[in-house]
């Protein structure tokens, strides 16, 4: 009567016969073979089977059918491609790029913070002659004159006018 | 899970190296920007450059070019312009700065020297920084820049001189980013041999005190005397202005104009204030006779605040029925605009 160990034997028997089982399992194969009627007989099948495939020639396909393969696989590997998109070197790359664009968004953020330059709509400012505008020009070039930095000789170009001095001298 | 754990840290510790390196490059910038420009302020630090050059200047809607003779020497500086017929000399001795007139062969002081710059108000104003070295009249110059931290925009950039620590070449742009002024030297003479003396006011020369009416600020009190009226303080300025004093100024025709002065460090934002005095009437005054300008008189009040000029700063003119309002500062439109409407 069969039982668990034939079934496992069973599944050994295809390697045992093709000699490519391990020392340990193919002992244990053979001690059990010696035992069990019905696995020797199952054996035997098996090699006889084996002999009889040895003897026959392979059929060689009447036409190449690789192109026909590769290309269900290529169309195969594209859809899969497309289904699951991060493979694990995509998945890799994919990481680097978002880190590398917080980053720059980081940096961004530092150097230019919000709000620093936000556009505001210029408004209405009527450009009207007036005589007395240059006046009010050189006012403020005069009091700009002296500050650290200011542009002195531009601005005592924009003050001159090329009258004479209206203010009193004055000896120190 | 692992990668993903993996990369929030590399990318938080990556930002945080990134905003340090920023921050120290910066600082860094900032202290060599600082010093270059104080090295440019330092007589000890100058050697001789003499030098020819242009000064442009944009008024009036137009550049204004003279061409200008630059002597620099250790804490002392002379510039002559030449525009057209217009004749303009400069004369800083260190402490104070000076307008020098041939003909008449008077010395008019302007101000205290420009070497004088108070680095903390230029600092709560404006970032300052190094911009890249170039050749500016042949001579190795490192550039700083001053960036204005209520715009964000250059506001001036000015060129050092590597070897004798003198400033060779300015930029100066207005609050919307327009370049309104440069100074530059186009060539120099080598290793000259300039010292103090040859730079001092003529000792046969008159020294008289230019802008008397403004070079002292005076109290409310004292102008409302002085003028019958009482100046009017804005409620708003820009950040970074505070309040220098209030001066009292006169037209050619006399009337009493009230100067309430701001500085952001650099910059200067003036308001004026004036009552209508009547005087200057016909071709000769500064009122209804000259085109549409009625200065000194009451006129057509305006519905809303006019720019009436646009030059290294702008002018916005708001006449009211017993007031008017001027102000003129590098301000942007919008600030402008903000600064005049908060005056009651």
């Amino acid at each position: 009567m069969r039982g668990d160990m034939c079934d496992r034997i069973a599944n050994l028997l295809p390697e045992y016969e093709a000699g490519s089982l391990s020392e340990g399992d193919r002992a244990k194969v053979a001690a059990h073979l010696e035992r069990c009627d019905a696995c020797r007989w199952e054996a035997a099948a098996l090699r006889r089977t084996g002999e009889l495939l040895s003897q026959t020639e392979p059929r060689r396909p009447t036409h190449d059918l690789w192109p026909g393969v590769a290309a269900q696989l290529s169309e195969r590997q594209t859809r899969r491609a497309w289904r699951v998109p991060f493979g694990p070197a995509r998945r890799a790359w994919s990481v680097v790029a978002a880190a590398l664009m917080l980053v720059i968004l980081v940096a961004g953020l530092v150097v230019h913070p919000p709000g620093c330059r936000v556009p505001v709509a210029a408004p209405q400012l009527v450009a009207a002659a007036d005589a007395e505008a240059g006046q009010y020009a050189r006012w403020h070039a005069e009091a700009s004159m002296t500050g650290g930095l200011a542009d002195s000789c531009a601005l005592a170009l924009l003050v001159s006018t090329g009258k004479p001095v209206p203010e009193e001298p004055k000896t120190q | 899970m692992r990668l993903w754990l993996a990369a929030a840290i590399g990318v938080v510790l990556g930002a945080a190296a990134l905003a340090g390196v920023y921050y120290a490059a910066r600082g860094l910038d900032r202290g060599l920007a600082q010093q270059l420009l104080e090295s440019a302020s330092d007589p000890a630090e100058q050697r001789p450059l003499l030098g020819r050059g242009t000064v442009e200047v944009y008024a009036d809607g137009r550049w204004r070019r003279a061409e200008a003779d630059f002597d620099l020497a250790e804490g002392v500086s002379r510039v002559s312009m030449q525009e057209g017929p217009l004749q303009v000399a400069l004369l800083d001795d260190g402490s104070r700065l000076w307008r020098l007139e041939t003909a008449t062969k008077t010395a008019v002081a302007l101000g205290p020297s420009e070497r004088s710059l108070d680095w903390a108000r230029v600092l709560s104003s404006y970032e300052p920084g190094l911009g890249p070295k170039q050749r500016v009249a042949g001579r190795l110059a490192q550039c700083v820049t001053l960036v204005s931290r209520r715009t964000r925009r250059v506001a001036a950039a000015v060129w050092v001189d590597v070897s004798t620590s003198q400033i060779v070449k300015r930029l100066t742009y207005d609050a919307d980013g327009h370049l309104v002024a440069a100074t530059e030297l186009t060539s120099t003479e080598a290793t000259p041999r300039l010292t103090r003396e040859q730079l001092a006011i003529p000792r046969d020369w008159r020294r008289a005190q230019g802008g008397e009416d403004s070079a002292r600020s005076i109290s409310v009190s004292a102008f409302q005397t002085a003028a019958g009226f009482a100046p009017r303080l804005p409620a708003h300025v820009p950040r970074g202005c505070e309040f220098v004093g209030l001066f009292i100024r006169t037209c050619p025709h006399g009337c009493p104009y009230a100067e309430l002065r701001y500085e952001d460090g650099l910059r200067v934002l003036a308001v004026y204030e004036h009552r209508p005095c009547g005087r200057g009437r016909g071709r000769g005054g500064c009122g209804r006779g000259q085109g549409q300008g009625r200065g000194c008189q009451a006129g057509t009040p305006d519905r809303q605040p006019v720019l009436i000029d646009q030059g290294p700063a702008k002018t916005v003119r708001h006449r009211r029925a017993d007031l008017m309002v001027v102000v003129t500062g590098d301000l942007t439109a919008r600030e402008i605009l903000d600064v005049i409407r908060s005056i009651a």
